[in-house]
């Protein structure tokens, strides 16, 4: 018997008030796949990971993650938001702001269970900041945010991890560490990361989907550029590009 | 301040003690909800309400002395202008996003030109100064049930739905992921804040609310590293400037509300100067 794909996108098209953001998106990604979005601003990568959260409804074309409509299968999802969406001087500690992954639909105000805390420590541990429990958000580095956003995610124990833009306002130290924890998450759930950065694509996903308006899969391949060596230094894998996504093809940080 | 002291011992003087009493009893109420209101930043939402109160009260007024409806207090006036505009002004936001401010400004004047209308064909004289600025004097021994009663209305929802509520109001879309009821829990927030800003007309008026509501609360983020010590030190704010302010107020014979904002003011001012200062000393040269 085939696995059910994590996502599965079947000519998906949408449209904010008449404009259209994707256009017939064909997709699907297994259940142990590492996935990586890039595309220009502005060309649908948000809007498909919002797609398959459910936020946002199709014009056209069906969504099914694990097999189910989008909001039946959300909490199986775990979702990393773009980092500017959050007030940083919110007044919230670090193991609140995981607890949150915790929330439910059956649960009517109350507590966390004792299984809720333990899973939000777990989290922590494997994003490495066991013992930043009690520390309050906003005494936290860029990065050390980024991974207790991350911890949220792992709360849910998701089967599918959604990240949008984890790489933005941080360090290459903390985006080295990020790429460890998401080899080794990987193991256990698919990962579809959204990203600018093309030197985090090469190193760690199979996959590259590009998405500007219409989407397109490549994987990646062996080859090692040295022009990107050059750009982005370090050990880098090339894109496989055998098509032209739009006239001016591909550019990177275009 | 010791005549403030003596005149509160004065069995004479019980209006003093009610009014210290409203005003310690609803400063817990403000501190918990103006945390949220902080925290969600919704401080203008809770300006429209307080100007719909006064369309609640015109309405109470007039039915009680023109129709003769004797039971329609003017505080029940005011909570249900207050909770009617707030659940308006939720519905919109939750369905209409873009027009949000448009109904936000519309039922800001309009709720004050009802209220205005409505006392104006009240028989005998209303002196709306009372409403519009507050006088913590006026709140008697009946009233105090009423306030115990809104007060414990407000911190029990506020206390009870903590978590979903801080949820909502640090990520409302992750919150809604997870299979949270974010519309529920956002007109549950909307109602506290009703709730709140009908306390709050008593104690410092319409026009003022807004300020009473956030200053202790913006004090006291400067402070706190997480959402209950946020409430319980701008509880404690709250206490502090409404019983100073009123004392300052008895002293000094001024109109209680407009002391107790400019007490608060000024503490919130030199609160954020001195965090200002300090974050100019410790950035690196």
């Amino acid at each position: 018997m085939a696995e059910t794909p994590a996502i599965e996108l079947q000519n998906v098209t949408f449209a904010y008030n008449g404009a259209p953001a994707l256009e017939d998106a064909t997709l699907s990604i297994g259940g142990r796949e590492s996935v990586c979005v890039v595309g220009p601003n502005g060309g649908g990568k948000t809007t498909l990971l919002k797609l398959v959260l459910g936020l946002l409804k199709p014009v056209h074309g069906s969504v099914r993650v694990f097999g189910l409509p989008p909001e039946r299968a959300r909490a199986r999802i775990g979702y990393l938001p773009q980092y500017s969406s959050f007030d940083p001087q919110f007044p919230v500690t670090v193991q609140d702001v995981v607890l949150m992954g915790r929330l439910g639909g059956a649960r009517w105000g109350g507590r966390y269970s004792a299984a809720d805390q333990n899973a939000a420590g777990r989290a922590l541990e494997e994003v490495g900041l066991s013992g930043f429990g009690a520390r309050a958000l906003t005494d936290l580095s860029g990065g050390q945010r980024q991974r207790v956003l991350i911890a949220r995610a792992l709360a849910c124990d998701p089967h599918l991890l959604l990240l949008d833009e984890p790489t933005a306002n941080v360090d290459v130290a903390a985006e080295e560490r990020l790429f460890e924890t998401l080899a080794q998450l990987n193991s256990r759930m698919a990962i579809v990361m959204v990203t600018h950065d093309l030197g985090f694509v090469a190193r760690f996903f199979q996959r590259v989907v590009c998405v500007n308006r219409r989407l397109v899969a490549h994987p990646t391949s062996e080859i090692t550029g040295e022009i990107i060596r050059d750009i982005y230094g370090g050990d880098l894998r090339m894109i496989r590009h055998d098509h032209i996504c739009s006239d001016q093809g591909h550019r990177i940080n275009a | 301040m010791l005549d403030f002291i003596t005149a509160l011992r004065d069995p004479g003087a019980s209006f003093l003690r009610c009014a210290l009493g409203a005003g310690l009893l609803a400063s817990v109420a403000f501190g918990i909800v103006g945390t949220y209101v902080v925290a969600r930043r919704i401080s203008y939402i809770a300006g429209a309400i307080s100007h719909c109160c006064l369309g609640g009260i015109g309405v109470a007024l007039y039915l009680q002395k023109a129709a003769g409806i004797a039971w329609f207090h003017p505080l029940l006036g005011a909570v249900l202008a207050a909770v009617v505009s707030a659940l308006i002004i939720g519905w919109v936001s939750l369905r209409a996003r873009q027009r949000e401010d448009t109904v936000i400004g519309a039922l800001w004047a309009i709720g004050m030109a009802v209220g205005l209308l409505f006392l104006a064909r009240t028989p005998g004289y209303v002196d709306p100064m009372s409403y519009l600025f507050g006088n913590i004097l006026l709140i008697g021994r009946g009233d105090l049930w009423i306030v115990l009663g809104l007060d414990a209305l407000a911190v029990g929802l506020g206390v009870v739905f903590y978590h979903p509520l801080m949820a909502v109001c640090f990520d409302e879309e992750f919150a809604r992921l997870r299979g949270l009821r974010v519309e529920l829990y956002y007109l549950l927030l909307l109602t506290l804040t009703a709730l709140t800003v009908v306390l709050l007309v008593n104690v410092v008026g319409i026009v003022m609310v807004i300020a009473l509501l956030t200053l202790p609360a913006a004090v006291a983020g400067r402070f706190a590293r997480q959402l209950w010590q946020m409430m319980a030190l701008s509880v404690i704010f709250c206490a502090v400037f409404t019983a100073g302010g009123l004392a300052v107020s008895y002293q000094t014979d001024l109109p209680t509300g407009p002391v107790i904002i400019v007490f608060a003011g000024a503490v919130y001012l030199a609160s954020t100067l001195g965090g200002c200062w300090r974050g100019c000393r410790a950035r690196p040269k």
